[in-house]
């Protein structure tokens, strides 16, 4: 039995210079890739588009959007999105997902969100499949210290 | 001579003090060379012309003026004012007060002198001055409320209550029918006040009914309520002081006061005193809020029932108040087997719905409970069952019937979420390390930090494992780490800061404590002006392991002036206080300052700045007999040595002078660079004051000595510490360091009757078999013996109490010949201190007997080693060094600190002479058996060396 999560459980909390070491903390526990400080300043310049999320307080994972610009409106890159070990399969994923699409749906020059996922991550595969990303195009040789290096474009698309 | 001015100089004199009251100084001094220019030899305007002066911060002009004035018209009032003024804004009260009075000898009757010694009086605590000028203030103007409630205050405090009551009294009849109106927090205020006066003259019953009467104008409703209900106990009426106290208990269900309350109504016992809200261990009654903790220690079984039963009714009547909940934890007695039942089902009740809400101060809320060791087992044994049930896949079963107040908005059955278990592993952890299983309380938390890597509170708890287990510099990287989690946290960079101090980081803990202090200002002269008195003491006790004295003694004594400024501050109350008539706290703060010089930073500032003291002496006299030495070697042996060797001694003495000389011309340029220094930056400060005019004209005395080069260099330490000791034993006599530090002070200076009273002093506060008391025992007769033998004088010596031979020259011996009656004394102590089974011994005998009867503690053995080595004999050292050795026997019972003292002692010469494989072999024991983790035996086992001091 799993248990259940009430709303007030799950929070977000701002990403801010101060309390960096924390998503560093998390990187280096969720990701194969050691992130360079410039991804740090890149984050930190997002500001509502990166989240710490908290259960009950403790800080149990995040995630760290780009918003880039197009010919014409903007698209959402996702860059890391992660819930520690523990605390996983409670839907902490999904409310963090939810709480993404609802900033996308409230700019309304947002066509798409997109995201990699190294392929073999058969459960993250899963995760965005079920909640509308489609795409099965690998982009080899997408990551330079890991394997395996090929990389799933997912994509979701918004608004025409 | 009065000095009459023409009338329109006497229009620019006027003038002159109403610009020196409305701090318009630069005119004041406009008008002064005005009327100067006519008649330059006008006392009170030279006087008037001097305090502005002093107002603009040109000191010596200005005693220059003030005492050319007071010379030229010695018979007014207005230059013997003056002169007042200025000595009191040097805070040099006592010539203050014999200025006004000069002043008010000439003009009795003048209202502003007068309450300017009231105010002098009152700050001196000079009481009975007080009440007579206030009296006199009183008679010149009786129409002022302020008079009335002044000569009340000088009453309370002479500890005369029902003529503070009868002067309050006879001021409100004078009011009946007046038209000025009172407000109604001050009429409020003073109903309190005259309640508080009956309190402390002891008469609960007429409190009471003036409580009665006046409970309708007192505005702060809950303090009406718990002075009845404090009163109610006072007279014994339990039901009515119960029923109060749960009254209270619907305002406020957390308030732990109220239960101490309740509790002593229910047992009809006295209310206890209160304690003051301060670490346990801690007694000084230095006057800060007392609050009252209830206490259990003395109940019988029938009264704990009672108790319970209360509370749980309590617990049902206030379902979300915690204190309900965590008091029978306290109450309940664990040592029966129903007893520890009953404490299992409180214990789960009031925990399990923390955990799983996650607080991370629980281990700290549940610490006190270890003190009962029955209850510190049921508590291991139910957190390992929860570990146990949660890393199975499990939930927390609560072990108890269910009870209404669990459920209390946690989830109690089912499963559990993930953070729980990261909980229960952080409290086992804690858990372990309270019982002192540090390596075991490493790998838990080791588990928690695994399965949640972002919470900072474990890496702080594990960076405190490592400190109690001797790794200081892993505990500060643990600290540091959690640091870096949130840089904007201050609790964490305090604690940081204190970490790397404790790890000999100074430096880096100066640049983390700088991340906090107001930015553009210097960090140094921020963290003295927020009077940071944590930091203060704890860098300069971490300077001095390191051997930076100077800095040290700065940052010691920083501590010091705070409390001169604490108690300056006062100052202002005086009359603020009066004027709104908050006169209780008024009285509170009094009390406060008589007694804050017995606060614990303070003691802890003044005993780390004594032992540097007794350090520069100890390192002069070591100086001066090898010098003295050398000057021997180079002089008595003249014919019978031969050339080369004479050659040799006295260019050894020519060395020694040249390097006495470089080091004071070095001094001296030091000091002058220093001087340089300061004076470009008081240039500096001069035009940042121009920029930024305060209003006050205060400004940033430029520090002439940042870096306490002076304050090391002195060459009489042991008379620099009396200041220090004099306050000591005014204010923590009660504590046996301040004794011990006299004891060793004095001992130094060749004043052994003051010693012995340090010694005797000690002796009441620690057992005879405390090894501080016995070291200092051994050493303080080992210099009484010498003293003895060198025979008596034929002249009579000074008393006891003189002043000569004060920190005499370094060499000359400290111990001076001694009177017959002083010889007497010391005999007849000596016979009495120094026994082996009631009989008279020898210094050897009584250390051999002390260490036959206390061997199996370390600490014990350390000491009497210790003694014997530096005090004794030094052919002793064998028998001594075999004795520490058997304490490697006792290792079980043997704290880091005792064992870290016994290695240094194998390892220094006389007895690594001795017994040169004992320091190794003891390193190695007790780091293979106990202090597996300590960095200080995990470097001596390594070099086989000594560690640096302090590691």
């Amino acid at each position: 039995m799993k248990p259940k999560l009430s709303e007030s459980d799950v929070t977000f909390g701002d990403l801010t210079e101060k309390n960096m070491g924390q998503l560093r903390k998390l990187n280096e526990y969720l990701y194969p890739v050691k992130y360079q400080d410039k991804f740090y300043k890149d984050v930190l310049a997002q500001g509502e588009w990166a989240q710490y999320v908290y259960l009950r307080d403790v800080l149990v994972g995040a995630y760290c959007c780009r918003v880039e610009m197009l010919d014409e409106g903007f698209r959402v890159y996702i860059l890391t999105f992660g819930v520690l070990e523990a605390y996983r399969r409670l839907g902490i994923g999904a409310r963090m997902l939810h709480d993404v699409l609802r900033k996308v749906g409230e700019q309304p020059g947002i066509k798409e969100i997109y995201l990699h996922v190294q392929v073999g991550n058969d459960a993250a595969l899963a995760f965005y499949r079920g909640n509308g990303f489609v795409g099965d195009d690998v982009v080899p040789d997408y990551y330079k210290n890991i394997e395996p290096t090929g990389a799933i474009l997912l994509r979701k698309c918004i608004r025409q | 001579m009065p000095q009459p001015l023409p009338p329109k100089e006497n229009a620019l004199f006027k003038s002159i003090v109403k610009h020196y009251e409305t701090k318009q100084y630069k005119k004041g001094l406009k008008a002064a060379d005005a009327v100067l220019k006519k008649h330059a030899d006008h006392g009170e305007t030279l006087a008037m012309r001097g305090l502005i002066l002093n107002c603009v911060d040109r000191k010596a002009e200005a005693y220059e003026y003030v005492k050319k004035g007071l010379s030229k018209d010695i018979r007014s009032h207005v230059c013997w004012h003056v002169f007042g003024l200025v000595h009191r804004s040097d805070r040099d009260y006592k010539e203050a007060v014999k200025c006004y009075r000069n002043a008010l000898r000439i003009e009795p009757d003048n209202l502003q002198i007068l309450r300017d010694l009231s105010l002098l009086q009152v700050q001196l605590r000079d009481k009975a001055g007080y009440l007579e000028t206030r009296q006199v203030l009183l008679k010149l103007k009786p129409a002022l409320r302020l008079n009335w409630i002044g000569i009340a205050v000088a009453n309370h405090l002479l500890g005369r209550h029902r003529r503070a009551i009868d002067v309050l009294s006879a001021y409100e009849k004078t009011l009946e029918g007046s038209a000025e109106p009172e407000s109604a927090y001050e009429k409020s205020e003073m109903a309190l006040y005259k309640l508080t006066l009956l309190r402390e003259a002891g008469d609960a019953k007429e409190a009471l009914d003036a409580l009665d009467k006046s409970a309708a104008e007192i505005v702060d409703k809950t303090a009406v309520r718990e002075m009845r209900a404090e009163l109610l106990l006072e007279l014994r009426q339990f039901a009515p002081a119960a029923a109060e106290y749960r009254r209270l208990l619907e305002l406020n269900a957390e308030e732990h006061g109220y239960y101490a309350g309740l509790h002593a109504a229910l047992l009809e016992q006295p209310l206890p005193p209160p304690t003051l809200a301060r670490r346990p261990g801690g007694t000084s009654p230095y006057g800060a809020p007392a609050t009252r903790r209830p206490s259990f220690a003395s109940l019988n079984t029938a009264q704990r029932s009672v108790l319970l039963t209360a509370h749980d009714e309590l617990r049902a009547a206030h379902p979300r108040a915690s204190a309900p909940r965590r008091l029978p934890l306290d109450i309940v007695a664990a040592d029966t087997a129903e007893g520890a039942a009953r404490f299992d089902a409180l214990f789960c009740a009031y925990v399990l719905p923390l955990l799983r809400k996650g607080v991370p101060s629980l281990f700290a809320d549940i610490r006190p409970l270890y003190a009962q060791p029955a209850k510190a087992e049921r508590i291991g044994a139910l957190i390992e069952r929860w570990l146990c049930a949660l890393e199975a896949g499990g939930a927390l079963d609560d072990g108890a019937p269910a009870d209404a107040s669990v459920a209390c908005g946690e989830r109690g059955s089912g499963v559990e979420l993930p953070c729980t278990l990261m909980w229960v592993r952080f409290l086992h952890a804690q858990h372990l390390h309270a019982r002192g299983e540090h390596e075991r309380a490493l790998r838990r938390i080791d588990e928690a930090i695994a399965h949640t890597p972002t919470l900072v509170e474990l890496y702080v708890f594990k960076g405190r494992v490592y400190k109690h287990a001797g790794d200081l510099n892993e505990a500060a990287n643990c600290v540091e780490h959690a640091r870096s989690l949130d840089l904007a946290d201050r609790y964490l960079n305090t604690k940081a800061t204190r970490y790397l101090l404790r790890a000999g980081r100074v430096d880096e803990a100066g640049n983390t404590i700088a991340l906090f202090t107001k930015d553009g200002s210097d960090k140094e002269s921020n963290l003295y002006d927020m009077q940071c008195m944590w930091w203060e003491a704890e860098a300069g006790e971490a300077l001095l392991v390191q051997g930076r004295i100077g800095p040290a003694l700065k940052k010691l004594l920083s501590v010091e002036r705070h409390f001169v400024d604490i108690v300056e501050d006062q100052f202002d109350f005086h009359t603020y206080c009066l004027r709104k008539s908050t006169l209780r706290s008024y009285v509170q703060l009094l009390r406060l300052e008589e007694h804050v010089w017995g606060h614990p930073f303070f003691e802890r500032a003044a005993h780390g700045a004594i032992r540097i003291f007794l350090r520069l002496h100890d390192e002069a006299e070591a100086r001066a007999s090898a010098a003295a030495r050398a000057a021997e070697t180079g002089e008595a042996d003249d014919g019978s040595e031969d050339a080369a060797d004479k050659r040799k001694a006295a260019s050894k003495a020519r060395k020694a002078a040249a390097r006495k000389a470089a080091d004071a011309s070095r001094r001296e340029a030091e000091e002058k660079e220093a001087a340089a220094k300061a004076e470009k930056e008081s240039g500096v400060a001069k035009k940042k004051d121009k920029q930024t005019p305060k209003g006050d004209g205060e400004k940033r005395e430029v520090d002439d000595d940042p870096d306490g080069a002076k304050l090391a260099a002195t060459t009489t330490p042991l008379a620099d510490s009396l200041r220090l000791l004099a306050t000591l034993q005014l204010h923590s006599a009660d504590k046996a360091q301040t004794q011990l530090l006299a004891l060793a002070v004095h001992r130094r200076r060749g004043r052994f009757l003051l010693a012995l009273q340090a010694l005797r002093r000690a002796l009441s506060l620690l057992p005879a078999s405390d090894p501080s008391v016995h070291t200092a025992t051994v050493e303080l007769f080992s210099a009484i013996d010498d003293a003895l033998v060198a025979g008596p004088t034929p002249r009579p010596s000074p008393a006891e109490n003189g002043s000569v031979g004060e920190d005499a020259p370094a060499g000359a011996a400290p111990a001076r010949a001694l009177a017959p009656a002083v010889r007497a004394v010391l005999a007849a102590q000596r016979a009495e201190l120094v026994t082996v089974g009631g009989e008279p011994a020898s210094l050897p005998e009584f250390n051999d007997d002390y260490a036959a009867r206390h061997a199996p503690g370390a600490a014990a053995a350390a000491a009497a080693a210790a003694a014997a080595a530096v005090a004794l004999q030094p052919e002793r050292t064998a028998t001594a060094a075999a004795l520490l050795v058997r304490c490697t026997l006792a290792m079980g019972a043997c704290s880091l600190a005792d064992a870290v003292r016994v290695h240094t002692l194998l390892a220094s010469p006389p007895f690594a002479a001795a017994a040169p494989s004992a320091a190794a072999d003891f390193a190695a024991r007790a780091r293979a058996e106990r202090f597996t983790l300590s960095s200080y035996f995990r470097e001596a086992t390594a070099a086989g060396t000594l560690p640096p001091e302090g590691a």
